[in-house]
């Protein structure tokens, strides 16, 4: 099985956006038709990158199901071994504009420190891996929002397909 | 002894330490659901017995068995056909 990563910081330009009160999609993982084909996440990482608020706070983070791509930077989708082609899920990362996200579709949440990092794995290949359907610009999008704090984050994911 | 169904493991760095808990994945809707040490198993969620595989709370109280790979097959044969018809 091919195995690949993508991150919010793996673009030539990333142009991370700063957490608001509202949530943010910092990761977009999402089929498209030319090459339409289901992900499984295995993994994902995600944290805060900039210096903390000076008043503690919260961020929040989530991982929502989403019908529409938004408004992104393209994200570069790494293979884990070269000899793999490339990957057919899309990775849309930094939005300016979110996505449409599915009602009730919320497949993970935390609230964590400022501070704090989270990482998730199960076994690559299953089970219990987060999938995403191959369904064009249909995913997951793994999103943040803090009421404090207004730096920006860090989020990575691998996935197979 | 590890259960089998705890297919995941989360860990969560705190600037007070760090916190690690198993997960399962829901098999009806794909949640991820901590399991945290000595956790409560009635706030864990509970077993299917028709697709027999752990699900999530939520799930639980529906009472039906609905396995997420049959909404993807759903999901995606249902886009298949608006692609068909031009709609894309």
């Amino acid at each position: 099985m091919a195995l690949y990563s993508a991150s919010n910081i793996n673009a030539t330009t990333p142009a991370q956006q700063a957490l608001s009160t509202a949530f943010k999609t910092q990761l977009e993982l999402s089929a498209a038709t030319a090459t339409l084909r289901r992900a499984f996440i295995y993994e994902f990482d995600v944290g805060a990158d900039a210096v903390p608020n000076a008043t503690d706070c919260a961020i929040v983070w989530d991982i929502t199901a989403q019908t529409s791509i938004g408004t992104g930077t393209a994200g570069v989708v790494t293979t884990q071994d070269q000899a793999d082609a490339a990957s057919g899920t899309v990775a849309t990362i930094n939005h300016t504009s979110e996505p449409t996200t599915t009602a009730n579709g919320s497949r993970w949440a935390l609230a964590a420190n400022q501070r704090a990092s989270y990482r998730w794995v199960v076994n690559p290949g299953g089970p219990g891996e987060l999938v995403v359907p191959a369904t064009n610009v249909t995913g997951l999008g793994i999103r943040a929002k803090s009421t404090t704090y207004t730096g920006t984050a860090v989020v990575s994911a691998m996935f197979r397909e | 002894m590890r259960k089998e169904w705890l297919t995941g493991e989360a860990t969560l760095f705190n600037p007070t330490g760090i916190k690690e808990a198993a997960t399962f994945t829901c098999f009806h809707c794909n949640r991820v659901v901590h399991v945290p040490a000595k956790a409560d198993p009635d706030k864990l969620g509970g077993w299917c017995r028709v697709c027999d595989k752990a699900i999530c709370p939520q799930c639980v109280k529906t009472g039906e068995c609905r396995p997420f790979e049959k909404e993807l097959e759903k999901m995606e044969a249902s886009y298949h056909a608006r692609r068909s018809y031009g709609l894309g």
